[in-house]
Order: structure tokens, then sequence, then C-alpha cells
């Protein structure tokens, strides 16, 4: 009961606070929702990426192209070598011939050019299957890695160019997204503590009458930290919501079509909750901060 | 129940306070009386933790206030009430949130506290101001309020500082009747004026402060 009565009070006091400085609440307002924004977009172009290379990591293999003439007894010496290998799960074997037979499947009218190169025309190769826990792009690397050095084998295949491209402009964009977000989180906390300041001193003679009352600190700080955090949750909430009309009308539509395939997604409802929660403490760690500074003037 | 021994109080270099010792018993009104600058205000102030004293003791319902904590001051403020010289509302909020708040802070129960504030709000007169703004009050109003607020969480102790300065006469005999109700109902109650026709309604127990000292008890 006695907390019910705090609450209503400190959501009084709050709405009062924030009317009172309401041009300044939504100037704090739009800025920390578009800094979020910005955070969200990265964000949310990370999470389809990483879609994507991890759907490509799924069926990633690796062809190991063989020596010419490599007898019979080293190949098989070789793919126990390569199956010892924690990283690998499965070897299969491809003649010089089925290559050249699945080629000629594909290209029926290069038979003639093919013919001309004899029967080696294609060189044999294994086609290695990554264990389930190392189909990653690292994973792919580090065996290619052990195989390099054996002998036997000539070339090692694994499309690496471009899934390794993606891979690394995956962790750039987490970097840099990290850089922002933590810059833009940094700016919005000062903003809210900005806004937050302004209301304190605004309520020094009411805050000094709440001591002369009787009130704690933690009393009298309640109507700040919930101002802090309703601006925090509702800029979060406000990036959301622009982060999703961006989507619609934006990226949904251009991106569907570069990403062949790979359907585009909106983040996933955790995360969500997840920047609604981050931009509340956000609110909380400003007012904190704000209600910090202040105690000194009139503790 | 409050206790002062020797207690001393000096602004800059002026004595204001020259030990002064005094009893007020539970259920008491105690009239503090004495001219302009006497240091009654003074006094006050020390009793609701509001100033150190420089020497002395001061013991509020058996408990040494004279060094406390913000904290522990803040506990023995919700027992307490306190009328002040200059009212100190929230201007921008209404009479009665003006008044609530006192039961918010103290965490008086939710029913009785509606009840407190009617009964308060009747006895100064003030039930058709409920819903002002405190700022659009008349002086005399504010000063209403402000003793509203000081009564309504029924503290142990209550200090009034000029409680009926602005006052008509009908007024301030409302405002007396409210604080010998209170004192008959246990609430220790210490008033200060600088007016001897106030002070003459209250014999039972009067000190005279002058330059400080007490001279009469
Ligand atoms: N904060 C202060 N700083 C310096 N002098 C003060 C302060 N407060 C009061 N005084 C001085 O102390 C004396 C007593 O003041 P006060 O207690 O208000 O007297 P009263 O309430 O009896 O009129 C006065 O001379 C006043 O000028
Ligand atoms: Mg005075």
């Amino acid at each position: 009961m006695k907390l019910v009565r705090y609450l209503v009070y400190c959501l009084s006091e709050t709405g009062a606070n924030v009317f009172d400085y309401r041009g300044l609440s939504v100037v704090a307002l739009v800025t920390s929702a578009l800094s979020m924004l910005c955070v969200g977009l990265f964000f949310l172009i990370y999470v389809n990426i990483h879609g994507v290379v991890q759907s490509l990591e799924e069926d990633i293999t690796m062809n190991l192209y063989l020596d010419e003439n490599l007898s019979a007894d080293k190949m098989l010496e070789l793919e126990r070598v390569i199956l010892s290998y924690p990283e690998v799960g499965n070897v299969r074997f491809i003649s010089s011939r089925d290559a050249i037979e699945a080629y000629l499947k594909r290209y029926p009218t290069e038979k003639d050019l093919m013919e001309s190169f004899g029967n080696q025309a294609l060189p044999a190769s294994f086609v290695v299957g990554l264990a389930p826990t190392h189909r990653t792009v690292e994973g792919v690397g580090s065996v290619a890695k052990k195989i390099e050095g054996v002998s036997g084998v000539s070339e090692i295949q694994y499309g690496q160019e471009w899934i390794q491209t993606l891979w690394w402009s995956t962790q750039l964009l987490m970097l840099i997204g990290l850089v922002v977000g933590v810059t833009l989180t940094l700016a919005s906390i000062a903003i809210v503590a900005n806004t937050i300041r302004l209301t304190l001193f605004n309520r020094k003679h009411d805050i000094g009458i709440l001591r002369m009352l009787g009130a704690t600190e933690a009393f009298i700080r309640g109507p700040f930290l919930l101002e802090g955090v309703t601006l925090g949750a509702l800029s979060g909430g406000g990036a959301l919501i622009l982060l999703k009309i961006i989507f619609e009308s934006f990226i949904y539509r251009v991106g569907d079509g570069f990403m062949q395939g790979h359907s585009i997604v909106f983040l996933p409802p955790p995360t969500l909750a997840g920047v609604v929660v981050c931009g509340a403490l956000l609110g909380f760690v400003g007012a904190l901060l704000s209600l910090k500074q202040t105690r000194k003037v009139w503790a | 129940m409050i206790k002062l021994f020797h207690v001393y109080k000096q602004y800059d270099t002026k004595l204001v306070l020259s030990d002064v010792t005094l009893l007020v018993e539970k259920g008491d009104i105690c009239c503090i009386v004495g001219p302009n600058g006497a240091g009654k205000s003074t006094l006050l102030k020390l009793m609701f933790c509001q100033k150190k004293p420089d020497r002395g003791q001061i013991l509020i319902n058996n408990q040494n206030v004279t060094h406390m904590s913000q904290k522990a001051i803040s506990a023995v403020r919700q027992r307490m009430g306190f009328v002040f010289e200059d009212y100190r509302l929230m201007l921008r909020k209404t009479v009665l949130q003006n008044v609530a708040l006192a039961l918010t802070i103290a965490g008086t129960p939710l029913k009785q506290g509606r009840q407190n504030i009617d009964r308060v709000l009747a006895a100064l007169g003030l039930e058709h101001k409920k819903h002002d703004i405190a700022s659009t009050l008349a002086a005399g109003e504010q000063q209403r309020v402000c003793i509203a607020r000081a009564v309504v969480s029924d503290p142990l102790v209550l200090l009034a500082d000029e409680p009926t300065g602005i006052l008509d006469s009908a007024a301030a005999i409302e405002v007396f009747d409210l604080l010998r109700g209170m004192s008959m109902r246990g609430t220790t109650v210490v008033l200060a004026t600088q007016n001897q026709d106030v002070a003459d309604r209250f014999p039972q127990h009067r000190v005279m402060l002058n330059h400080g000292r007490v001279t009469e008890q």
C-alpha cells in the first residue's frame, strides 16, 4: 500500500517534470531514439548477413585435387590421414573419370574439347565434408592449413574467397557497430543525464522541502530515476518503430533482390525486448549520473 | 518529549543561543516568547535538526539528535511536524497535494490519511481551497496550508514558528484550538512567537527568550 502510494507519487512527479521541460524531453527522446536507431540498423544488417554466412557454412565442403598418377595405395593412405582430423566429417573420392562425366553432364557441348585432353583432363579429387561442429569459415580454414603440407594434394578449393569476404564483412560490421554503438550510447546517456539535471535544478526548491518533511534520499530520487527509465525506454521503443518503418519501406524491398534466396528478416522478438530494456537501462544510468553530480550541490 | 541541555549556537561571531536548558514533557504545549532576533527560530531549527548546536545536547523522545546521519534525521522528521516561518509550500501544487505529501513521506495508511486530511482542512477552514494551486492562495491561507501539512500525519512532536503571524484573530483561534487538540492527544508542541497576546493564551508553560538566553521559565 505504501509502495503503491509512492509509485503514484513518482509517476505524477515524473509526469510534471517531463511536462515542465517538454521541449527538452522531446529533444532528448528524439536524439537518443536516433542513436539507438543507428545501433539497431547495424544490428539488423549484421543479423541478416550473419544468417547468410551461417547457411552457407552449413554446406561448406572442400575439394582436394590430387597429383596426377597418384597410386591407389597413396590415395587410401591420404584418405585415412584426412579422416583422422577431428574437423573432418566425411571424405568422398571422385575419380578422374567421374569428374569428366559430371562435367559433361553439365556442359554436354564441350564433349570434343574434353576428349582432346584424354583420360586425365580433370584430376581425381576428394570432397571433404566437415564435422558439424567445424562447419565454419574458421573450421574450413584450419583444415585447409593442415592439408596444405600433405604430399599428393595439388590444390585445395573451398570457395574461400567469397565466404571469407562475407565472414570478414560481418566481423567488420560488428566492430563498426560496436564502436558506433558505444559512442552513441554514451551520447544518449549524456543527453538524458543533462535533461534530468535541468529538471533537478528546476525542482531544487521542492527537493529542499522534501528533505524538511523527512523524505529520504531514495524517496527524493525515485521520480528522477523513473524519468530516466521512461525517457530511455520510450526512445528504445521509438527507435524500434523507426527501424521497422525503414525495414518495411526500404531494406526489405531492396535487400530481397540482392540476397538471392535468403529472405531478409527483422530483429527477433527477444532482441526487440532487449533494445527497450537497454534503453531503460541507459536512461537509468543517465539519471544516476545526474543525481551523483548534483548531490554535492545540496546534500 | 524534548530536552535541551546547555545548548549554545553561534553564527559567525554572533552568539545567538547561550546556555539554553529546556524540558518539554510529552503532550505539553510550550510557548517560547521573545522579541525579534531573540533566537526563537534558531532554537526550533536546532530541535528540527536543521542546524547543529555548537555545544550542548538535544533529545527528542529520548533520542539524542545532536549528532545524527542524514538518514536518521529523515526518520526523526517523519515523526515531527514543522510550521515554517516562510511556509515552504510547493507553489505549483494544489493544497491537497501539499498536505498529502507529508502522509506519503510518513507512510501513513491511505484510509487514515484521507480522514486526517479532511479533518485537518476542515479545522483550518480550507476545505473549499482543497484543489487550489498553492501559489494562488493568500498569504494567510498559505500559512494555514503549512500548518495542515505539519499536523496531518499526527506527529509526536509539533514545532510551530510564528504559526499565526499573519492570521486574523478568528483564524488564529482556530489554530490554537487545533494545537490544544493535538497536545490533548499526546503531541508535544513547541510554539514560538513574538506576540505577547499569543503567549498569554498558553500560560501553562511559557519560556521567555532574550538575546539568546532564557530569562524566565
Ligand atoms: N543563517 C544565519 N546566519 C547568520 N545569522 C543568523 C542566521 N539566522 C539567524 N541569524 C541571526 O540570529 C539571530 C536570531 O535569529 P532568529 O533565531 O531568527 O530570531 P527570532 O526568530 O527570535 O526572531 C538574529 O540576530 C539573526 O540575524
Ligand atoms: Mg523567527
